[in-house]
């Protein structure tokens, strides 16, 4: 019992550790730069299959996306027949989906986003998860690691504008190729709530980039998210008018 | 003798109709307010008992336990699965009375750009009516039809979106494998409960659309009961937790309204309203005592005189209390009366608390926008024995005092009414 007691005790203090402000030292800096330019890509083609996993529950669907950045994403359903045809646009200022159970778009306005109805994320977060960490993060570089049998540097990352989602996260970099291999999303708490592996990592004509992403919710027994990319290409000519609000509907039902 | 001071007595009491109407009005105000306050606090609380059957608990319910647990959140992958072939055995039980089942949806209504987030409820239509029961309850068009496409929407929440009867919304949720669904639906009609959470949150759909939107074919998250009445839910929620047993559904579970959070608090509140009615009595009966005595003490010297012709102490107490007595009755009559004229104007008008319950930051669950006082024949035979009955105990204390005086003294007092 007394053991107990005394973690219990340690559990702030070793919160405590974690919010400590971190300083960005020329170590940290460099790496995040590396991954930065690794990660980001001017547009992109995919094409996925997401499976969630909840509870007993195991969910599986197919799809593919046009991305531009982070900043503009095209995202269409392939299956199962239920989902089929779901297109989602997803622009700086607002978010579109149209349904076709409905034959209806459906707007969010004002930045709103909302999860497409995975459990724990989609490939939207993937794209955004190494933009501008040195902007929004402080970071410095707690050790290097081995993970998944690949010699890493393990970040800690501290927000720097206060009520973001996950202020706290520790990130293992691949030393090699600059890919985040796994991520660990803290709250302001300390507590762990997310926990995101990359795995099957591939080389491309100027980066390397993993083609298959988990991720795992702490917080709730048996739920996780898989991603996989069938097929990847970057810096692909984005078909004409793919985000105009107007694509989104169908021309067998607007016709 | 006794006949005689009793009609006596019945002669004294018009002999002054001033004193006599004062103080039968002292009675009335006591018996007034004594059941006015008893139907204002049993309608306010057969309202949250109404509204907590009809829109929550039924008087027993069955759904997953991990629904149960979770249900704050509205869970949306717990369910009731092959909910109707369990539903038609709960129905044959000689205990139930009326069965119903839903399934509940928390989604976005969509429209021209506007969202809001709000609460589905699947229903059967004709089952509902003995639960919700809103066919009587629609302010605009009409209640549910035969489409799976239509929907009965709250008014505040219409209010909210700007919509009528013909509109369309479009309802949009992920179901239970994660996707993202919608359907549009039209407004057939708009109801008002009068309860704020339900008419400012929530919209009504067919079962078989709610199925649809969560991709949960033949399942619902509850089957809520009725029994012939509230007593006799225990029995019913025993016989279908030996169903249950039968079929080895164990991830079910059945919850009567005894066992609800919501029962334990109006179980507190009652006792409260019982101090309440227990404190009004108290002034009441101070009103009624007070103006009982000084109407005694004010005819000491006509007391006095009486006593000098020979009347003997125990008469003369008899004659005091039979007036009191017959007061009593007039005044209590009187209040009875006034006191259910105006508790069935209540009823009828209903007090309007929206604009109070508007300024709360924490809304009371299961409450009426309007509280309309509940009359009960026990009340007025309660609040009849109370106005008369305490007439005569406030009489007896100051007529025994008076008995007691010397004739002499009593006439040496001066007190007297002409």
């Amino acid at each position: 019992m007394g053991f107990i007691v005394r973690w219990l005790r340690l559990m702030p203090l070793a919160g405590l550790a974690l919010l400590a402000p971190a300083q960005e030292r020329g170590a940290a800096a460099p790496i995040l730069e590396r991954l930065e330019r690794n990660m980001s890509f001017r547009t992109a083609y995919v094409e996925a299959e997401v499976v969630i996993t909840a509870k007993n529950r195991v969910s599986a669907k197919t799809f593919f996306a046009y991305l531009e950045g982070t900043e503009r994403t095209w995202v269409e359903y392939v299956s199962p027949a239920r989902d089929r045809g779901l297109r989602v646009l997803r622009t700086a200022d607002d978010l579109r989906i149209y349904l076709p159970s409905a034959r209806k778009v459906m707007k969010i306005r004002n930045g709103r986003r909302q999860r497409r109805g995975y459990a724990d994320f989609s490939f939207d977060d993937v794209a955004e998860l190494a933009v501008d960490l040195r902007g929004q993060f402080a970071s410095d570089e707690l050790a290097a690691e081995m993970f998944a049998g690949r010699p890493c540097h393990l970040l800690r990352l501290v927000a720097k504008v206060p009520g973001r989602t996950y202020p706290l996260r520790k990130m293992w970099v691949d030393a090699e190729t600059a890919v985040c291999l796994r991520i660990q999303f803290f709250t302001r708490s300390g507590t762990l709530a997310r926990e995101l592996t990359a795995a099957d990592v591939r080389p491309f004509a100027t980066r390397f980039y993993p083609t298959r992403f988990v991720m795992v919710d702490r917080l709730r027994k048996g739920a996780q998210t898989e991603i996989v990319l069938k097929k990847i290409v970057f810096d692909v000519e984005l078909p004409p008018g793919i985000f105009d609000a107007a694509n989104l509907i169908p021309a067998a039902v607007s016709g | 003798m006794t006949r005689a001071i009793v009609l006596l007595a019945w002669r004294n009491i018009w002999r002054n109709g001033r004193r006599t109407a004062i103080t039968s009005l002292a009675v009335a105000f006591g018996t007034t307010a004594f059941l006015f306050v008893q139907s204002y606090l049993n309608g306010i609380n057969a309202g949250f008992r109404e509204n907590l059957i009809g829109s929550e608990t039924g008087h027993a319910r069955i759904a997953a336990r991990e629904y149960l647990r979770l249900e704050r959140v509205l869970p949306k992958e717990h369910l009731l699965w092959d909910y109707s072939r369990l539903a038609r055995a709960v129905a044959s039980l000689p205990t139930v009375r009326h069965i119903t089942s839903r399934i509940k949806i928390r989604l976005m209504l969509s429209r021209d750009g506007m969202n809001e987030p709000c609460v589905a409820i699947g229903i059967d239509p004709d089952g509902e009516k003995n639960f919700l029961g809103l066919p009587g309850r629609m302010k605009a068009g009409r209640y549910l039809g035969a489409s799976d496409r239509e929907m009965i929407i709250g008014e505040l929440l219409a209010a909210r979106l700007g919509v009528r009867t013909g509109d369309a919304l479009l309802a949009v949720t992920s179901d239970i494998n994660a996707g993202t669904y919608g359907l549009e639906f039209r407004v057939a009609g708009i109801f008002a409960t009068g309860v704020r959470a339900m008419d400012g949150n929530v919209f009504c759909i067919s079962l078989a659309a709610a199925q649809e939107l969560l991709d949960c074919r033949g399942a619902v998250h509850e089957i809520l009961l009725l029994a012939a009445d509230a007593d006799q839910a225990p029995a019913a929620a025993a016989a279908v937790k030996k169903i249950l047993a039968r079929r080895g559904l164990q991830y079910l579970a059945v919850v009567t309204l005894q066992e609800h959070w919501m029962s334990r608090y109006m179980v507190l509140a009652e006792k409260i309203m019982n101090v309440i009615v227990v404190l009004l009595m108290l002034v009441a009966a101070s009103v009624i005592a007070n103006t009982m005595r000084m109407s005694i003490m004010e005819r000491t010297h006509e007391i006095g005189v009486i006593q000098s012709l020979g009347l003997r102490a125990g008469a003369l107490r008899l004659l005091i209390v039979s007036e009191a007595f017959f007061i009593g009755l007039i005044g209590a009559a009187a209040g009875c009366c006034l006191g259910a004229a105006l508790s069935l104007v209540a009823q009828h008008a209903g007090f309007d608390v929206s604009r109070m319950l508007e300024r709360m930051d924490a809304p009371i669950p299961f409450m009426s926008t309007i509280l309309r006082p509940r009359l009960s024949p026990a009340f007025v035979v309660e609040a009849f024995f109370f106005g008369a009955g305490f007439a005569v105990l406030a009489a007896i204390r100051p007529a025994g005092r008076v008995s007691r005086m010397e004739p002499a003294a009593a006439l040496r007092s001066g007190l007297q009414v002409r």
